[in-house]
């Protein structure tokens, strides 16, 4: 529960250290120590109301919608009856649209004070506050029935209500909306209270001064982006094994339902598809964890794993695989519920994706057979790539090892006479005829002395073959299979090429924002 | 016009008619003309006695067969060795092929190692490092035995009678190397190539047949010679070039063997196609005389000598005369010409010396075509006669630039002939 203490008064410090995560920023000389644990108090009882917040909103299995959409479109989507008003749909609209004007509702009967208020926020430089006024806590509740707003400013104390009373009508209205309470009374028991309830702030009217009211209102609607970004699905990463999937503890609560056809294909032992129980099925209900769907007949399941596949919006079907959890039988065939798999242990692991050596028969190929991945590839699930190419035994297929020899007969039993060329006199000799004790000799020309480099170079004569007396400049790079022991050159080895699979994985986390 | 130079011509006295004369009289028209003329009339003398005493007697052809091995070195010269290989391979039963890489990079022992696979007597052998010419032939000699080494170019194509032929004088013990002809391979593909293969029927094909008959034989062309590989192994292979066949010969000469001529022995050989190569090609050749011919082989006059030949004597006298001496005497004649003349009568001088050298050279074309194998042929070359003066006289230029600075600056140990390690470490002379 970081708390930011700036010696800058800037609204849009305040802003910025609340999107990164502080709770509250404080200006060093702008405030006492008792204003100090009075924010500290606000904070801890802030950030309890706001963990109950979020698992209110992911436990809800209605919120099947990005934040993005628009309410109104949401609202027809939702069945009346099952709104709770309490637990109304975020309403990201408002904070998605930074640039238009804020709505702040301003519940106040003293208009002394609310040309005060009115004249701070429609002089905030940030601008963009569209002021509406209300008088009384009925006319408030009237008003919040029918629009939308992105703050509140709640005097508590007001002719028709209580404070108590006050806070719990409005805040269930208020949607995302953070809620400002005002006060005369200078009660710290009363402002915890008052944040208990759901209250952001809680200002009392006397000490409103130097902007405190506008930064109040500021840093209430960066604390409600804030919230709704925990909720907002994280783009997943691109892996070459398929996407990756980042489960976070948040959104382990939501639920959703998703409106796709749903391709179920259920996994054999061995790992081969049951071509003749794939079916399509409908999702009833789906959370991150985890997806419950129903399938049009009844049937032994083969094992407790399937493969399940929805289209994504690039068009491509998407898989990952599943392990059921439950089976009940339903009037229309059967009821599953199961658990996303972690990607390691799925039946689409890297492991069993991409060609492994095997050291026994000497060459390449995934674990699970030839034919079940072609299987899979068929039902389009699994899609080929080129892996590698090495070269293999054009015999056997195994994997040789390569090195240099006679390119006759493939012997490692090669010889190569070594030769001076002496630059002066052009001569060309066995390096023997130029030894002599202790110095090189000239066998021409006679000079004495000379010197590696300088006065002459070493050459390479032809290689010869002692096993089949084959002379050649250069030697051929030979290989011999691991598996026959078959020799032959280089050049003969046989290409192949390493097929591997690559499959579209589902992202769960997507499929909530697809659905 | 005419009418004025033959009146001109009549007026003059012998003498003077000499005098105006003297270049091409003491260069190598008369030379070559008279040469050959000699030779033909020998041949013809000999034919006439054959017909008439011994008209039944057939040629017996090929008589010597020696083994052989071909020594192919070339740098970057991937694109022309098959062509050779081919032309090479079947022609003689006991042929061996060694195909030196000196240091090319465009894959040229890759090319060698392809055709090895299918020639089983045929080695690669690949220096890492470019180091001339010289140390790639020696570089082939540790790696045979046999008895005659034939060194070809990598871009000349060998007749397919041509190994035969250039093996028959090494019957004789005495004959250390053998000069062969080299021919155009591609006459008519440029004027420059055409006067060029003109250049190389009156030089070498005729020309060599003089000198081999005179036993002053001094020249080995580089891209087609053989050598007795006994004789070789005591000079210990070719030394530093460029012009290093050239030296090698003469080494061979001072060391008692013979060099004949084996005018039938024919190699095809890709000509210089544009006029600074060729003049770069000439300039080595000029270079390698004043290096070999006038320093390092300079003993070879010397009477008290024990090794002292009156044949080596008169090949270095002919050398020094043709192209150094006479060859200045042609550009002093010219500069006289042109500034002791008088003015009218210059056009006169020129037209009479230019008819002249057409003359001789005409006489030269019909002892060519009587030797030819191949008359239409060098019938078609021999119609760049007319042009030929002046072909030559752009020669003698080369020349003199070329003896000139050869002779004040050692131009030839700047030369990239011979890379600059193995310059720096040799001789200069």
């Amino acid at each position: 529960m970081p708390c930011y203490i700036n010696s800058e008064n800037a609204v849009l410090w305040f802003v910025q250290a609340i999107a990164l995560g502080a709770q509250d920023h404080l200006v060093v000389d702008a405030f006492s120590p008792a204003d100090l644990v009075r924010r500290i108090f606000f904070a801890i009882e802030r950030k309890k109301w706001e963990t109950r917040r979020i698992d209110l909103w992911a436990a809800q299995p209605h919120w099947l919608t990005q934040h993005t959409d628009l309410v109104a479109t949401e609202s027809a989507a939702i069945h009346p009856a099952e709104i709770d008003r309490d637990h109304r749909q975020p309403d990201v609209a408002a904070a998605g649209t930074s640039g238009q004007a804020k709505q702040v509702l301003l519940v106040e009967d003293d208009h002394a004070f609310l040309n005060l208020v009115r004249d701070e926020l429609e002089h905030d430089h940030q601008g963009g506050f569209d002021i509406t006024h209300v008088d009384c806590l009925a006319a408030a509740v009237d008003w919040l029935e029918q629009h939308r707003c992105d703050c509140i400013l709640l005097d508590i104390s007001l002719p028709d209500s209580d404070w108590y009373n006050t806070l719990a009508k409005v805040r269930p209205r208020a949607g995302t909306a953070p809620v400002i309470a005002l006060t005369w009374h200078d009660n710290i028991l009363e402002a915890i209270e008052g944040i208990r309830q759901g209250a952001q702030d809680y200002l009392v009217k006397s000490q409103l001064s130097n902007r405190v009211l506008s930064q109040a209102v500021h840093m209430g609607l960066a604390r409600r982006d804030r919230l709704l970004d925990l909720l907002k699905p994280q783009p997943a990463d691109d892996d070459a094994g398929g996407p990756r999937i980042d489960y976070t503890e948040k959104r382990q609560h939501a639920r959703y339902c998703l409106t796709k056809p749903l391709y179920t294909i259920p996994i054999l032992p061995g790992g081969a598809p049951d071509l003749d129980h794939r079916s399509e099925g409908t999702s009833l209900d789906l959370s991150a964890g985890g997806i419950g769907f129903e399938i049009g007949e009844k049937f032994q399941l083969p094992t407790k794993k399937f493969v399940i596949g929805v289209e994504s919006d690039d068009g491509k079907i998407h898989f990952t695989t599943v392990e059921i959890r439950r089976a009940t039988p339903t009037a229309r065939g059967m009821e599953l519920g199961a658990r996303f798999e972690e990607d390691a242990d799925s039946l689409f692991c890297e492991e069993n994706l991409l060609p492994q050596l095997n050291t026994e028969s000497g060459g390449f190929r995934t674990p699970l057979s030839d034919e079940i991945m072609a299987q899979w590839a068929q039902l389009g699930v699994l899609q080929p790539t080129l892996v590698d190419r090495i070269y293999a035994c054009p015999q056997c297929q195994g994997l040789p090892t390569f090195r240099t020899g006679c390119r006759a007969c493939g012997s490692i039993h090669t010889t190569c006479s070594q030769l001076i060329h002496h630059f002066a006199c052009a001569h060309v000799g066995f390096v023997v005829d130029f030894e002599q004790p202790g110095e090189m000799v000239c066998p021409k020309c006679r000079l004495r002395s000379l010197v590696v480099g300088a006065d002459f170079e070493y050459v390479n004569g032809p290689h010869r073959c002692l096993s089949c007396d084959w002379s050649d400049t250069e030697l051929e790079q030979v290989g011999q299979c691991l598996r026959c022991s078959y020799r032959f050159p280089a050049h003969q080895a046989a290409e192949q090429e390493l097929i591997g699979y690559y499959v579209n994985r589902l992202d769960p986390l997507a499929l909530i924002g697809a659905s | 016009m005419l009418i004025d130079w033959i009146h001109w011509l009549s007026s003059e006295r012998r003498e003077d008619l000499l005098l105006v004369l003297a270049p091409i009289l003491l260069l190598d028209a008369v030379r070559y003309s008279v040469g050959a003329l000699g030779v033909w009339l020998v041949d013809f003398a000999q034919l006439l006695y054959k017909t008439v005493f011994h008209p039944r007697q057939r040629e017996v052809e090929y008589q010597h067969c020696p083994t052989v091995c071909v020594i192919i070195a070339g740098l970057n010269e991937a694109d022309t060795l098959p062509y050779t290989l081919e032309s090479l391979h079947g022609t003689y039963p006991r042929m061996e092929i060694i195909v030196v890489d000196d240091g090319s990079d465009d894959g040229m022992a890759s090319i060698a190692r392809d055709f090895a696979q299918r020639i089983p007597q045929m080695t690669v052998l690949r220096k890492p490092r470019r180091g001339g010419k010289s140390s790639a032939l020696n570089f082939a000699l540790p790696f045979t035995q046999a008895e005659i080494l034939v060194c070809v170019d990598g871009d000349s194509h060998v007749s397919s009678t041509g190994i035969w032929e250039i093996v028959q004088p090494f019957a004789d013990p005495s004959v250390g190397a053998v000069s062969a002809t080299v021919l155009a391979r591609n006459p008519f593909a440029k004027l420059i190539t055409w006067l060029q293969a003109l250049e190389y029927l009156r030089n070498i094909f005729v020309g060599r047949m003089f000198a081999s008959r005179m036993g002053i034989l001094g020249i080995i062309s580089g891209a087609f010679g053989a050598y007795r590989r006994s004789a070789i192994q005591r000079l210990h292979g070719w030394d530093v070039g460029p012009g290093e066949d050239g030296d090698l010969t003469l080494r061979m000469r001072k060391s008692g063997y013979r060099i004949v001529f084996a005018p039938y022995a024919q190699c095809l050989t890709n000509l210089p196609q544009n006029w600074w190569t060729l003049i770069k090609q000439r300039r080595r050749w000029e270079w390698a005389v004043v290096t070999f011919e006038c320093r390092k082989h300079i003993d070879l006059i010397n009477p008290r000598n024990p090794n002292f030949r009156l044949s080596n004597f008169a090949l270095l006298l002919d050398r020094w005369m043709y192209n150094v001496i006479l060859m200045y005497a042609f550009w002093g004649y010219a500069v006289w010409l042109l500034l002791l003349q008088p003015r009218a009568q210059l056009g006169y001088v020129l037209l009479l010396n230019y008819v002249v050298y057409v003359a001789l050279d005409m006489l030269q074309l019909l002892l060519i075509l009587y030797y030819s194998t191949n008359r239409l042929r060098d019938l078609a070359i021999g119609l760049a006669t007319p042009l030929m003066p002046l072909y030559h006289v752009l020669l003698k230029f080369v020349s003199l630039i070329a003896v000139t600075e050869e002779i004040f600056t050692r131009r030839s140990f700047r030369d990239n002939f011979v890379p600059i390690h193995v310059r720096e470490s040799t001789w200069h002379w």
